[in-house]
């Protein structure tokens, strides 16, 4: 193992939920899984609701966390999130009921291939500052909750495979 | 000197009125409290976000062209200045000192046309009777500080500075610092921009930065939450502040009745015994006319 190490930053707007330093932090990635080890490049990345894992001394967290982006650099790792939630601490039957809120709002107004393709097309613009419709908009609202809820589903889901 | 009645009354309301003050007094602290922890909470965050942006307005500083429609300095011949004052009054200088240093700013300015949009009604009341444009205002918020909010207002400006309609944002805010202390903060937001130069933290200024996926889909994304965020921090902060400044307000409201009704009392008391004085006086004078 390296001797270096990194140091990890988790944050809301609310709170740090993590500040201490560990050797690997793997986040979600809007193009998949992103791994760094301490003397990565310097680098922005996007991050879409899903699972951070950090080993720190070979033990392994997991967290929840909802979209946002990941500052990285040579030595440490910021993670500014809306939400952050360790997996501990997750209510997995809420999240359970939340994601089926979710959904079925989500499917009230579309199918659920329409929702997933509404939820690409929205990655891509959601951001965009003018000429966003509003109706659009919710949808992706609705899908980021979901994808937030299902995060929170399996990030909780970790906790008992632990056991 | 007043009649014993005439100061009763004058106790009775000043005591009406110590009662209001105390009991607003306490929701203000109460409010405070969970303000603060808000504004502490996220001041990381916004840090942290800032951090971010100033690199990578920092990279982008010499680019032949504009990264994001955020980015584009133009030459200033309308700014905008995004007030967040309160929407009830009795905070003390809250709003006063947040509207002198506006209009300070705008006199030093002429050559530009000011518009300002206030959030909070204090801010429209006193921004409608001067020469300034008069943009939207969000008013009755005290129920909705929250993240939602604060885009909302966000969007709107951005909206605003991309159409062209303004050149340049401003915002201006009460800056929390302890509940006595808040200090009057007037900065650009848009666009952005830095002015001042940045100082890279460590060695890290030759480095170039990677974007993941792609700078095209990682800027505007940021771009859009650090606007919002440098909105809802002024919110946060102008919020605690309101709550902090008013409860020191009413906090010397209720001292200063408290003072106001033991002088009353004294003065109360020295008439009531003078007119007992009074009116013995006359008994025993009118007994004694009568013995004689």
């Amino acid at each position: 193992m390296n001797d270096k190490k990194l140091h990890l930053e988790i944050m809301t707007p609310e709170k740090k939920v993590v500040d201490e330093d560990v050797d690997y932090v793997s986040a979600p990635g809007f193009k998949g899984e992103f791994g760094v080890l301490p003397g990565h490049a310097d680098l922005v990345l996007l991050l879409r609701p899903g699972e951070v894992a950090v080993d720190s001394g070979g033990l392994i967290s997991y967290y929840a966390v909802s979209w946002g982006y990941a500052y990285v650099d040579e030595s440490s790792v910021s993670i500014l999130v809306e939400n952050a939630e360790k997996a501990e601490e997750i209510d997995a039957e809420r999240a359970l009921k939340e994601r089926d809120k979710w959904e079925n709002e989500g499917l009230s107004s579309l199918s659920h291939r329409q929702l997933d393709e509404e939820l690409e097309y929205g990655r891509s613009v959601s951001q965009e500052t003018a000429g966003m419709e509003e109706g659009n908009e919710d949808l992706i609202k609705i899908g980021l909750k979901k994808e937030r809820a299902q995060a929170r589903i399996d990030v909780a889901a970790r906790i008992v495979e632990k056991k | 000197m007043a009649s014993g009645r005439d100061i009763k009354r004058r106790i009775t309301s000043v005591k009406n009125t110590r009662q209001i003050t105390r009991a607003m007094k306490m929701v203000a602290a109460a409010k405070l409290r969970r303000a603060q922890d808000t504004v502490l909470g996220s001041r990381h965050y916004a840090h942290k976000i800032k951090d971010l942006m100033t690199r990578l307005m920092y990279d982008y500083a010499g680019a032949e062209k504009t990264p994001h429609p955020l980015f584009e300095k133009r030459v200033v011949k309308t700014a905008l200045i995004l007030v967040f004052s309160s929407d009830k009054g009795l905070c003390g200088a809250f709003n006063s000192n947040l509207f002198k240093a506006a209009m300070k700013f705008i006199q030093e300015n002429h050559g530009v046309k000011f518009h300002v949009s206030s959030v909070g009604k204090k801010g429209r009341d006193f921004f409608r009777r001067r020469d300034v444009k008069l943009e939207k205002c969000w008013l009755d918020f005290s129920s909705t500080v929250n993240y939602e909010f604060s885009s909302g207002i966000a969007k709107e400006v951005m909206n605003m500075f991309a159409q062209g309609s303004v050149d340049k944002v401003y915002i201006l805010y009460n800056r929390f610092r302890t509940v006595m202390v808040q200090d009057v903060i007037l900065e650009p937001l848009l666009p952005l921009a830095s002015e001042e130069v940045y100082e890279p933290s460590g060695n890290n200024l030759a480095k170039e930065l990677l974007y993941e996926p792609s700078a095209e889909e990682v800027l505007p994304a940021i771009v859009d939450q650090y606007v919002k965020f440098q909105v809802h921090q002024g919110l946060l902060e102008s919020w605690a502040g309101e709550n902090g400044s008013r409860m020191v307000a009413m906090d010397s409201a209720t001292r200063n009745a408290g003072d106001m009704m033991a002088r009353l009392t004294l003065a109360y008391n020295r008439a009531r015994q003078s007119a007992i004085t009074k009116e013995l006086i006359e008994i025993v004078s009118g007994a004694d006319a009568l013995k004689g």
